[in-house]
């Protein structure tokens, strides 16, 4: 599988760390539901068999966090791009 | 091919000599006598300013994978706002002082002199012989004089230019370019491989 990382260009997969969806964020840790907000945040996942979102650090190239649209049936990669936005990606 | 390697210790550079066939070698690397050299990275939010510092100062910087010359300096891209850059002829603090005097406050300078052993790899058969590590499409239409890569060879992290349209200079974290050699001398061996600089490994 290749990636093609918006800075390097397409790469191997072999050169970037994954970490997984990139869809949860994180909860504000003063809201009264904080504990069960947190449970979801750090253990509840979807599991879609489609186009997924995801984060992945390309850690052996330009060491930036990207955010990666793949399909997790076929690993066809529809969209690359920094995860962060404007220079804070940077 | 490992019977090549045997009785080079692996934590030694490889020593330089013609490997495999003897003859007119295909592949030809040279250690670089080591340039002095430093990371530039852009402050954030400054990246653009500090590319108009740089210019303006004579050296034109990419923000890209792309390797540009210019007052003396060769600066390689290695990531948005980020930069190797490599000076002949001085030493490390007097690079550092003179990329702080033209990018005043806009980015963060580390001198990185001696942390890479610097190799240029030159012949006929480089490309062939690279492209048994290197996974970057290294054609001339996908990788032009210019052009600049940072990315694994066997295992190895490595930043690498494409210096004209004969010569690809490697920068190679400087413990692991025993381990580097050992990959390229194998690899470029089948076409005559000759390595100077490396002295008696």
């Amino acid at each position: 599988m290749r990636i093609t990382c918006p800075y390097c260009g397409a790469r191997s997969s072999h050169e970037f760390a994954y970490l997984g969806d990139a869809a949860p964020t994180r909860p504000d840790p003063s809201a009264p539901d904080a504990a069960e907000a947190f449970h979801a945040y750090v253990y509840e996942r979807d599991n879609p068999a489609g186009p997924m979102d995801e984060l992945w650090y390309h850690s052996a190239g330009c060491r930036r966090w990207l955010k990666v649209t793949r399909d997790t049936r076929t690993h066809a990669i529809t969209a690359v791009a920094f995860a962060g936005t404007g220079e804070a990606a940077r | 091919m490992s019977d090549l390697l045997e009785h080079i210790a692996p934590t030694h550079l490889v020593p330089e000599g013609h490997y495999g066939p003897q003859g007119s070698a295909g592949v030809t690397a040279h250690a670089v006598e080591t340039p002095a050299a430093a990371t530039l990275v852009a402050r954030k939010g400054a990246t653009a300013r500090l590319i108009v510092a740089c210019a303006a100062a004579g050296l034109p910087l990419a923000d890209g994978p792309r390797v540009s010359a210019g007052a003396g300096l060769e600066a390689a891209g290695t990531a948005p706002g980020r930069w190797l850059v490599l000076a002949e002829g001085v030493s490390g603090a007097d690079l550092v002082a003179r990329l702080a005097a033209m990018a005043p406050g806009l980015a963060a300078i580390t001198d990185q002199s001696d942390a890479n052993l610097i190799l240029d790899i030159s012949g006929e058969k480089a490309r062939a012989a690279l492209a048994k590590g290197v996974t970057v499409d290294l054609d001339p239409t996908a990788f032009a004089a210019g052009d600049a890569a940072t990315t694994t060879v066997s295992h190895v992290g490595v930043t690498f230019w494409r210096r004209d349209a004969d010569t690809y200079r490697f920068a190679v974290g400087r413990s692991f370019a025993p381990a580097f050699l050992r990959w390229l001398t194998v690899s470029a061996a089948e076409y005559g491989f000759a390595l100077s600089g490396t002295g008696r490994g």
